[in-house]
């Protein structure tokens, strides 16, 4: 039994990291709506500068190649100096974030907002890989941390202080927001922004105020869990995903839910570990690592109807869609133009050619899903992902030959998109995208770490596509890459596409644009929004899978680490960033921004920009989403755009036929 | 508002664009050592002998970006680099060119690298550290080319035909180390602390484990965390409540926390880990909980005085910048271009070639490795791993907050280590 209490103790640690950067997510949801997925990695930031005013004395700034230390002190500073400064660093960072980045998105639409603080979190992550390298640091005690006993156990007293801490916060939180003026404010701007503003309160004013506040807590929590939680840019960034659990079960209202929750998923963490050696039946890899997923994807599915929503002036408009015209010639087209860049492209430009072809339909399934239908997906990469690993499973194990292997492994991710598609009936926007952040997070810990699933280290060969004795693969004897390899991406992508296009023009695809504009009144017009909704999963989970086998024949070899949580959110900030309402927008992130696309290759080979790629998509994500959330593609489709005048060509070389006019027989004049 | 937004747009654009030609403006991959004023001390670094002429160009990988990076094993190749160009007349005569790839432990940006470097027509491959390498050796293979040295992370560059790796980091240390916990620390049970990727799995399911129940050792506790866990006192206090001899810390990046929490809960069992363990900010973040940790490593500590150390640091000191982090990895990367030029410096530009750069290495044993045990090509140094020709490790201890040698020969696991096929 004693070893049992140990554990809850030893929990409270975890838990009191979850319950802290809960209760700032909550702060920022009821202020501004959005849910920040930057979180996490404004408390990893905080805590680097904490760590290096206590070792150096040196401050660290958010930025790269310029000098990022500003030495403030010739030696390390002392614990209360150093967090004094931290404090006042995060709340100044968390400020300006809100001036630049959330505050002129305060009524964006859902989409728009998450790609924002992705963009946020990607850039913050990137800086500090490139500032501070990924190895880890441990810091001195902020807390007394000397063994206590209890019950004849020992352990580190740290755990009840950060417990008391989590305790005092809530407690004055809920006091602040329930009782005082500035509470009330918040409360009421959150629940009817026009109302509080004919009542003299500026949302945007109360808004930054508590953007201030939660970053000034995201600050302090970093600081505080660093004895405890290993620093490092990557894992404190991700500690947002359980945060964003336990702030779901409080539905980001209440405080005193929130920290309970952050609380009790910690303990049950570490109960876990306790059982895992009892009940030896259970995984032994993965599962407390998948429990805040699981948490959240079961509470989104309770409790979704549930979820406070905000009142404001209007909903945020959606990013522009496109309409394909004439999809069928334009696929030609494009087939064409593209087998001659696969033949005049050689060497490592005509393999990024074809890894953009790939990249293409894997934007293209979010294209499908997030353009068309609205439905936010965080874990497209790990549809992707699951596809490529049943191909080589199918294809490899079982011998089933191509393209059915292709086609099965693509169907075999279908079922994981509905269940995915699920949580989707009941939440939408933003939690929607916890959900699939959760999910990508959940297969990563228990599918993409399961060695017999995967090939561990050494990942999974894929044999090369042969059809009818013809090698379709990227290898050919010496040659590498082969143009056939790039004429079958082609044929199946521009397939996809045109596919894609006429769903778009189709009455399904009207459909699906209805439930992305009002579901309520989509629903009351006689769309089935569930049935469709689920659909958009499916067809997007099975793209996604055909991108995935595609990427895995491209490899040769697929290993988990292609399909991290973390390349999902750069296929959605690339997908965003170019245009995520047109297809047009899935050629562009392929071909432009992928990171081992062709645009990318080119500057690459010529001014060597790999380690920056994520810095400038992240950067790229935030700007696109502040000015222009329509993205690249809409620039270029507008009225003065290169699109048009494409089209225009296409149909100067191509004419329309026009339906032959039928003679009308002039009416018979009466007999005089 | 349109013409705003478009001008948001294209703002967009420029900045992205820009912020990557502004950066990559700064940075440069390459690295050809340069002859000129070199005011190095004979003493330490040797005469100076300048290369000249067209460089000879060697390629490399290695991770920079990710989640997991290891930049110094670059710099130390740079460094190196510059030394050789500089003292020891580079490849016969002719400076040595790296042509590098940034890579992200992703496979896709491993095989695009590989490709761009073909570009560039490298006359071999210079190995570096990247977890993405499964992705690159297919490329590698295909265009018929020699892999020299370098960190080798997975089973496929340790059994690619055409190549020779100097040191085993990943599987020959952990296994040594697990030797040593059953043979001289007599360790009867052990508890593994690993990190539950593909990385941290496979080391602690095919190597620790095993090799440790081959030496003697009955009872093992295998407890898994997370790589973004956000408090490992759990695992920890699992793993002692196992009452093990040995508590075995296979979690690089966990490990201060590890340690730290060790020490909390009253830990009494022998502690053993693996060289990021031992690093100073670890063994500083560990909070004294790293003292009497022990671990394995393929090469010489750098404050062990030899002629090769005193040449490590003091060519480290002039070429790299000073954050370099001075671990193993950086050595065996230093190691990789000192025993490359040893094998090639009298060659000729005409006698690079695959099969020649292979046999300069394959042929003959106990080759000079620099700061390591020497070397033999065989394929029978390392079972599992065909292009291991060094299996051996040196045991060293933390101790007053720094590591010393525990057991100043180098030694290997030996039979004990025998992978499933």
């Amino acid at each position: 039994m004693s070893d049992f209490l140990l554990f809850l103790l030893l929990g409270l640690g975890a838990g009191a990291v979850y319950a802290l950067l809960g209760l700032g997510l909550v702060l920022k949801y009821r202020s501004t709506g959005v849910i920040d997925f930057a979180h996490g990695a404004i408390a990893m930031w905080s805590a680097y500068v904490f760590v290096n005013l206590r070792s150096t004395g040196a401050l660290e700034l958010p930025w790269i190649v310029l000098p990022h230390e500003f030495q403030v002190s010739s030696v390390g500073m002392d614990v209360l100096p150093a967090l004094g400064i931290t404090l006042v660093y995060g709340t100044a960072l968390g400020l300006l974030l809100f001036v630049l980045i959330y505050r002129p998105l305060l009524r964006a639409a859902p989409l728009t907002k998450v790609c924002a603080s992705v963009g946020v979190m990607l850039a913050f992550e990137a800086i500090a890989v490139l500032n501070f390298g990924t190895t880890s640091l441990a810091g001195q005690p902020v807390l007394p941390s000397d063994p206590i006993f209890i019950a004849g156990i020992a352990f580190p007293s740290d755990r009840i202080y950060l417990t008391l801490i989590v305790v005092v916060v809530t407690a004055v939180l809920a006091f602040v927001y329930h009782w005082t003026r500035f509470g009330l404010a918040t409360r009421a701007s959150a629940e009817n922004e026009i109302g509080a503003s004919l009542l003299g309160i500026s949302p945007t004013v109360i808004a930054g105020r508590n953007w201030v506040i939660a970053s000034l807590l995201a600050a302090g929590s970093g600081v505080l869990i660093t004895p405890i939680s290993s620093l490092d840019p990557t894992s404190y960034t991700l500690f947002v995903v359980p945060a964003l659990g336990v702030a779901l079960i409080g539905r980001f209202q209440s405080f005193w839910w929130t920290a309970g929750a952050g609380l009790v998923l910690g303990i049950a963490q570490s109960e876990l570990v306790k059982l895992q050696t009892i009940w030896t039946w259970l995984p032994q890899q993965g599962l407390s690592d998948g429990l805040p997923f699981l948490i959240i994807l079961i509470a989104m599915t309770l409790s979704a109807r549930r979820l406070g929503a905000r009142g404001g002036p209007g909903i945020g408009r959606n990013p522009s869609l496109g309409r394909p015209t004439r999809p069928l010639l334009t696929s030609i087209i494009v087939f064409v133009i593209g087998v001659v860049v696969v033949i005049v492209l050689q060497g490592s430009l005509r393999a990024a050619f074809e890894a953009s072809v790939i990249t293409i339909c894997i934007c293209l399934s979010l294209v499908l899903l997030s353009g068309f239908i609205g439905q936010v997906s965080l874990a497209q990469m790990s549809f992707v992902g699951f596809g490529a690993f049943i191909l080589s499973h199918l294809g490899d194990d079982a011998g089933i030959p191509f393209p059915f292997s292709l086609i099965l492994a693509a169907l075999c991710v279908v079922p994981i998109g509905i269940l995915i598609g699920l949580p989707a009936l009941r939440v939408r926007g933003v939690s929607l995208a916890v959900v699939t952040l959760a999910t990508a997070a959940a297969m990563d810990a228990l599918v993409f770490s399961n060695v017999p699933f995967t090939g561990g280290l050494g990942g999974r060969r894929v044999g090369q596509p042969n059809l009818f004795g013809l090698n379709l693969g990227i290898s050919n004897g010496n040659v590498y890459p082969t143009i056939t390899f790039g004429i079958f991406v082609l044929v199946v992508v521009v397939f996809v596409g045109y596919c894609v296009a006429r769903l778009r023009t189709s009455a399904t695809g009207r459909m699906m644009i209805a439930i992305r504009s009002n579901e309520r009144a989509a629903a009351y017009i006689g769309i089935k929004v569930a049935p469709a909704k689920l659909f958009a999963f499916a067809i997007s989970a099975f793209i996604a899978g055909i991108g995935g086998g595609l990427l895995a024949y491209d490899e040769g070899t697929v290993s988990s680490g292609s399909f991290a949580v973390f390349t999902s959110l750069t296929v959605l900030a690339i997908t965003y960033v170019a245009g995520i309402g047109r297809i047009a927008g899935a050629v562009i992130a392929g071909i432009m921004f992928s990171s081992n696309g062709l645009f990318v290759s080119f500057l690459d080979n010529l001014i060597h920009v790999g380690q920056y790629q994520m810095i400038v998509a992240g950067v790229a994500l935030a700007i696109t989403a502040i000015g222009n959330p329509n993205g690249v593609a809409h620039e270029m489709v507008g009225d003065k755009g290169l699109a048009p005048r494409l089209v225009r060509l296409r149909d100067r070389v191509f004419p329309a036929r026009r339906p032959k006019p039928v003679p009308v027989t002039p009416p018979v004049p009466a007999a005089k | 508002m349109a013409i705003k937004m478009r001008f948001a747009a294209k703002a967009a654009i420029v900045l992205a664009l820009g912020v990557s030609v502004a950066l990559a403006g700064c940075t440069s991959t390459t690295s050809t050592g340069s002859p000129q004023g070199v005011k190095g001390k004979v003493g330490t670094l040797g005469t100076p002998d300048a290369a000249k002429g067209s460089p000879v160009v060697f390629g490399v990988l290695n991770l920079q970006s990710g989640p997991v990076t290891f930049p110094e094993v670059l710099l130390a190749e740079q460094a190196a680099v510059s030394y050789v160009n500089a003292y020891k007349g580079g490849i016969g005569g002719h400076p040595i060119k790296l042509v590098s790839c940034s890579t992200d432990g992703s496979p896709a940006t491993s095989a695009q690298c590989a490709n761009q470097i073909l570009d560039q027509h490298p006359v071999a491959i210079l190995g570096a550290a990247d977890t993405g390498a499964p992705g690159a050796i297919p490329v590698w293979q295909r265009a018929g080319l020699a892999y020299l040295g370098g960190v080798p992370f997975t089973p496929v560059e340790q059994n690619y035909k055409n190549a020779v790796i100097f040191s085993s980091v990943s599987t020959a240390d952990n296994a040594a180390a697990s030797v040593y916990a059953a043979k001289q620390l007599g360790a009867k049970s052990a508890a593994v602390i690993y990190t539950s990727d593909t990385q941290g799995t496979s080391v602690a399911v095919n190597v620790i484990e095993p090799t440790m129940k081959n030496a003697g050792i009955t009872k093992i506790t295998p407890i898994s965390i997370a790589p973004t866990a956000s408090d490992v006192s759990s695992a920890v206090a699992t793993a002692m409540g196992a009452k093990p001899d040995v508590i075995y810390i296979n979690a690089p990046a966990a490990c201060p926390n590890i340690l730290s929490s060790l020490k909390q809960l009253g830990n009494t069992a022998k502690i053993m880990g693996i060289d990021p363990c031992t690093s100073p900010p670890a063994i500083k973040g560990a909070n004294g909980g790293a003292e009497g940790l022990y671990f394995a490593s393929p090469v010489l500590d750098p404050s062990a005085n030899t002629a090769d150390t005193k040449l490590y640091l003091a060519a480290l000191k002039k070429y790299a910048p000073a954050s370099i982090a001075l671990d193993s990895l950086a050595a065996i990367g230093f190691q990789s271009v000192m025993d490359v030029q040893s094998a090639l410096g009298k060659f000729t530009t005409a006698d690079l070639t695959e099969s020649k750069i292979l046999a300069a290495f394959t042929s003959g044993s106990n080759h000079t490795n620099f700061m390591g045990h020497p070397y033999t090509c065989d394929g029978n140094q390392l079972p599992g791993a065909t292009a291991v020709c060094n299996a051996y490790e040196q045991i060293r201890v933390v101790k007053n907050g720094a590591p010393t040698v525990a057991q100043k020969a180098f030694v290997t696991a030996g039979q004990y280590y025998a992978p499933k096929s």
